[in-house]
């Protein structure tokens, strides 16, 4: 008996498995058909292989200070360093080269940027769901401390924490965190508060689990996937704040520059010609954000059922 | 017939101020005055828009003013003789007894607040008006440098309501029998703005704004413009952007970054003059270590001599003056300008990194040292550059520096709690050669006004005793000896390392000729059309 059903069973099985796509065919399926998007998805894996390989590609260490000089300062692209080595975009005042810096900078908006948005997003998730799950005085603390967030400029809190910290690298994903937690908490307790209506939740509740479990086991993973769609938006936030933290000079230390103060530098030479200094980070940074947004844009739309049908 | 006449003649009395205006001089400063009362606010703003209006007995470059001379009679009486010809904005004339009665505002603390000049006229007890045209200060102890603080003893007429009639008493608590004196919002209204000064007052704004017209009889020479506009523009560009839309006629602290902008354009040009701020590191030379500056030993390295002149001799000064300055910064050879009157002769400082590895070497840090070097982001001109380059360069002798620049706000108390091992400071020299040195280098001493800011710690009695003797000393030609002989000694020890002097520049129509100040002030008075 056993042996005549069990082809038959393994059939539709595999029928059935084939009905329900890998997360590698929905992504891909995602963007077919999106020239631009595609682009993105590649953009934006050029400047993560760039800022990984930054020590590898860079012909020069732009944080060491023992290399750089300032006689080598204020060179127009192409010229030729102290040490011999060419300069392809130039170098900056301080004798920094602007194409290393750039690599190296990169890599700072992006770690900067994904620490913050991670960390602030689990903060985020985590408060969401408390929130959705305990109700009562809970929810209420939760959700008007993120009302009182969300009622200050995003980028004067984050000036606020930094006056009152300090800069540094640390501290700036400490700021970009406290801006980031709150829209997340916001998102996930509306999805969760839905999901909690359903069935499921019910039974859960019947089979006597504990809030935690049932936080953990069932209301996660099915209110986590619009937090997903909105993570590339809150990373591309989250490098354009870091930029005008420190392109403003309260942000990562000057002798460590990322994008935002590559291009606060070059901005004192700009009326003088010095084109080359700030020109090159803002295209990059232009570049990234653009990259991620097309994404994040397409991730949206793709998530969002109405605008699905049109897929 | 006659009323059409009447009416014409009012519109053209009327279209008077149109021609006139073009004899107005429109400048921009870079941060704005605090006020126009010329009492409570130290800063070079303020200083420059109130000698607009009045003036002292000293003016800036050390020459008589309102004074037509001074004697010591002996070394704690000092006697001053007044011009007899000027008269104030008001018409009343200037009188000795006006003096009396401005020092009396001076010692006069409105709401707890200090003046200018309130703690520098301890030594002085008593200020007499011998006659209308000479005045007498009389000091508890030998005071000579009362001569040079007397430039930020602006003259105000003593003519208002409150003054009671016939010679004023001084004393040391402002009180000099007078019930009230005018106060900042009757400065600022104007009601109490009456100087002897080359201009009037008109409006005075704390945006920083400020409109002022001509003093038709002023004493001295007949002043250029017919009407000054002072604006306020805190940002660089917005500044520049100003000056090349033709809404003013000069601006203050261009960038060095925009100077060759300004050269190629035909309409604009730049006046620019050494300046008497120095720019220099302070090095805390406690034999028990400095905040941050750490050996793999333990010791404390920036207590030996050699390594401070190592690291003197590491940083290419001349670099630093001809890229980040665009050559607008003299290289410095001590710590106050070598081109103030008074400041002694010094050799040039060696740049020679290969000699100061050496000295590190010999003082027992071959491998180097750690340093938190710490530098204010936004209040010299390239400050947060030049911090970097010194980086650079002191890295380069193998000495590990964490470069740690904060805004002013935080670095200010930070050095006042004695916190920075090693800092970037600037000071400027209205006073004389030995003004930075006496407050940064000497050991404390509060009757003479020495050491209150040796955050370096560092002592020593032959330069004590220099100092000492030039706080006490009349004769301006010993003093000065005393000067250059405290200068060599700390040029030896480097307590700090003297980087550059900067160099201060206004831009401007190409048309006007400027004779930049080296106290840093812009005034309309050094202002005219070619």
């Amino acid at each position: 008996m056993s042996a005549e059903t069990t082809p038959v069973d393994a059939g539709t099985l595999a029928q059935r498995k084939s009905k329900e796509p890998s997360f590698a065919e929905k992504f891909r399926k995602a963007f077919r058909g999106y020239p631009s998007a595609q682009i993105g998805l590649i953009g934006i894996i050029i400047f993560v292989l760039l800022a990984i390989f930054a020590p590898l590609i860079a012909p020069q260490d732009p944080y060491d200070q023992m290399r750089l000089d300032i006689l080598d300062g204020l060179l127009p692209p192409g010229s030729k360093l102290g040490d011999g080595t060419v300069s392809l975009l130039g170098t900056d005042a301080l004798g920094r080269d602007i194409f290393s810096a750039v690599l190296y900078g990169l890599r700072i908006s992006l770690v900067v940027a994904l620490v913050a948005v991670i960390v602030g997003s689990i903060i985020g998730v985590f408060m969401g769901l408390l929130a959705a799950m305990k109700a009562g005085w809970v929810e209420t603390l939760i959700m008007r401390t993120v009302d009182l967030k969300m009622s200050f400029p995003g980028i004067l809190l984050a000036l606020m924490v930094l006056a009152i910290f300090g800069t540094g690298v640390d501290k700036v994903i400490f700021a970009l965190i406290i801006g980031a937690w709150a829209s997340e908490t916001r998102l996930v307790r509306a999805v969760a508060m839905s999901e909690l209506k359903k069935e499921y939740i019910d039974s859960a509740k019947l089979a006597g689990l504990s809030d935690m479990r049932i936080m953990w086991r069932y209301l996660f993973p099915n209110s986590i996937s619009p937090v997903l769609v909105v993570l590339p938006m809150s990373i591309s936030g989250a490098i354009g704040t870091e930029a005008t933290l420190s392109f403003l000079g309260v942000g990562v230390p000057i002798t460590e520059p990322s994008l935002g103060l590559l291009i606060a530098n070059g901005n004192d030479y700009i009326l003088s010609g010095k084109w080359w200094i700030s020109i090159f980070p803002g295209l990059v940074l232009v570049g990234l954000v653009l990259c991620i947004n097309v994404v994040a844009d397409r991730l949206r739309d793709h998530a969002n059922p109405y605008l699905r049908g049109k897929d | 017939m006659k009323t059409t006449l009447s009416i014409l003649a009012l519109a053209a009395a009327c279209a008077m101020p149109n021609i006139a205006s073009a004899e107005t001089l429109r400048i921009a400063f870079a941060s704005a005055p605090r006020s126009i009362d010329p009492y409570p606010f130290g800063g070079t703003p303020t200083a420059s828009l109130k000698e607009h209006v009045f003036e002292s007995l000293v003016a800036a470059d050390d020459s008589p003013l309102l004074a037509t001379g001074w004697e010591w009679t002996d070394p704690t009486t000092l006697e001053v003789s007044l011009r007899s010809d000027i008269a104030f904005h008001n018409g009343e004339p200037f009188t000795a007894r006006d003096v009396v009665y401005s020092a009396c505002r001076m010692m006069y603390l409105i709401d707890g607040r200090r003046n200018l000049l309130t703690s520098s006229m301890g030594p002085i007890e008593d200020i007499v008006a011998v006659d209308d045209h000479t005045v007498r200060f009389e000091m508890s102890s030998p005071y000579p440098m009362w001569v040079q603080k007397m430039k930020f003893l602006s003259i105000l007429s003593a003519s208002g309501g409150d003054v009671p009639e016939g010679p004023i008493q001084y004393d040391n608590e402002g009180d000099c029998g007078i019930t009230s004196y005018p106060t900042l919002a009757e400065f600022e209204s104007g009601e109490a703005s009456i100087g002897t000064g080359p201009y009037e007052f008109v409006r005075f704004d704390k945006s920083g704004e400020a409109d002022l017209v001509r003093n038709d009889n002023y004493w001295g020479e007949t002043p250029e413009w017919d009407a000054v506009e002072i604006r306020t523009i805190g940002n660089a560009g917005a500044r520049l952007a100003g000056l090349l839309a033709d809404d003013f006629d000069l601006i203050e602290n261009p960038t060095t970054e925009d100077l060759p902008g300004l050269t190629a354009n035909d309409e604009l040009t730049y006046t620019a003059v050494p300046s008497w701020r120095s720019i220099f590191l302070v090095l805390d030379v406690n034999p028990e270590g400095a905040n941050g500056v750490v050996a793999a030993d333990g010791s404390a390295p920036l207590a030996d001599q050699r390594v401070r002149q190592a690291m003197s001799m590491a940083i290419n000064r001349e670099a630093i003056a001809d890229r980040l300055f665009g050559g607008e910064a003299t290289v410095a050879n001590q710590f106050a300008p070598s081109y103030r009157a008074g400041a002694p002769e010094l050799p040039a400082l060696e740049y020679n990194p290969e000699r100061a590895v050496e000295l590190l070497a010999e003082a027992g840090y071959p491998e180097g040292f750690a340093i938190d070097f710490y530098a204010p982001s936004d209040r010299y001109a390239n400050g947060a550059r030049v911090a970097q380059a010194v980086t650079q360069y002191l890295s380069r002798v193998g000495i590990t520096v964490n470069l740690k620049t904060q805004p002013w706000s935080v670095f200010a108390g930070q050095r006042k709690d004695g916190e920075l091992g090693v800092f970037l400071y600037g000071w400027g020299h209205p006073q004389g050669p030995a003004q930075m040195i006496s407050f940064a280098f000497a050991s404390r001493d509060k009757d003479l006004g020495l050491g209150s800011s040796n955050y370096s710690n560092y002592q020593n009695d032959a330069f004590d005793a220099a100092m000492r003797a030039w706080a006490v000393e009349t004769d301006e030609a010993a003093a000065t000896e005393y000067v250059g002989e405290a200068m060599s000694i700390v040029m030896e020890h480097m307590p700090g390392i003297p980087l550059y002097y900067q160099h201060t520049i206004w831009a401007h129509r190409a048309d006007l000729t400027v004779v930049g100040r080296q106290d840093e002030r812009t005034s309309a008075m050094t202002v005219s059309r070619q």
